[in-house]
């Protein structure tokens, strides 16, 4: 979930709840609250900072953003992902053409 | 939605969150409510139902546990635990007078002669390990009493 976070952050600044909202919507996540603890977590290892954002007359809200390590975080996390998605696709359609040939076999 | 109504429910959850995270390090806690008390008040500010808003965060308590993490000591159940040091010091206390019936055996065989040798050595192994079961019980009643 980490790296996850890390990632929209990165992809612009957030405040909590959008951020909550788009995991939420992603199914990512079941209980919202636990996000928060994780935010935490990500700001006490130096990957993401916050600070108050006052503009005109809202009301202010605590942005995340991501510092310089985490930008690195995801760069890391992204480059390790696509190698392992790569992976996963290959042994999966391997398993799908072994399954047809089993079929093709077996048929009759 | 009624905004008294909406009030006592974030004050509720807070509430119960407050309660809740008693456990964690004071400013992880300050930090913790500060931003779920944030959440909701933006998830009002943005017209969104605040019960359903209370509904998706989770219970307080999961929310409390994610905040522990894996390394942090989980709390132990009081009660739990001072039932399982009972059972060791009744485990000590059986093995204990384990050790001393096998001593009573062991006297008696040598007092009733050489004819009851069989008896001596069962004894003997018998004694044996009612100490060494002894030794074990007291260390884990021991350490159990330290924590």
């Amino acid at each position: 979930m980490g790296p996850l976070v890390l990632a929209l952050i990165g992809q612009r600044d957030r405040y909590g709840l959008e951020l909550v909202k788009v995991l939420s919507a992603h199914d990512l996540v079941v209980s919202e609250g636990t996000v928060y603890p994780l935010l935490s977590r990500l700001m006490t290892n130096g990957l993401v900072e916050s600070e108050w954002l006052i503009s005109g007359k809202d009301r202010p809200r605590r942005i995340y953003r991501l510092t310089e390590e985490g930008k690195n975080e995801v760069r890391a996390f992204r480059s390790e992902w696509d190698a392992f998605a790569t992976s996963v696709q290959d042994v999966l359609s391997e398993n799908t053409m072994d399954n047809e040939d089993r079929e093709i076999g077996t048929d009759r | 939605m009624n905004r008294t109504t909406d009030d006592e429910l974030i004050n509720q959850y807070l509430e119960a969150l407050r309660a809740e995270s008693a456990v964690l390090a004071p400013n992880q806690r300050a930090v913790l409510l500060s931003q779920l008390e944030n959440h909701l008040e933006e998830a009002r500010a943005d017209g969104v139902d605040i019960r359903t808003s209370i509904d998706q965060l989770g219970r307080p308590e999961e929310v409390v546990r994610e905040a522990l993490g894996e390394d942090a000591p989980v709390p132990t159940a009081p009660s739990n635990s001072r039932l399982i040091t009972a059972l060791w010091a009744v485990g000590l206390v059986l093995s204990v007078l384990w050790s001393v019936a096998s001593v009573a055996v062991l006297i008696w065989s040598a007092v009733a002669g050489a004819s009851q040798g069989w008896l001596l050595i069962a004894a003997g192994v018998v004694l044996v390990g009612g100490v060494i079961l002894s030794f074990w019980t007291a260390r884990n009643v021991r350490q159990r009493l330290q924590r």
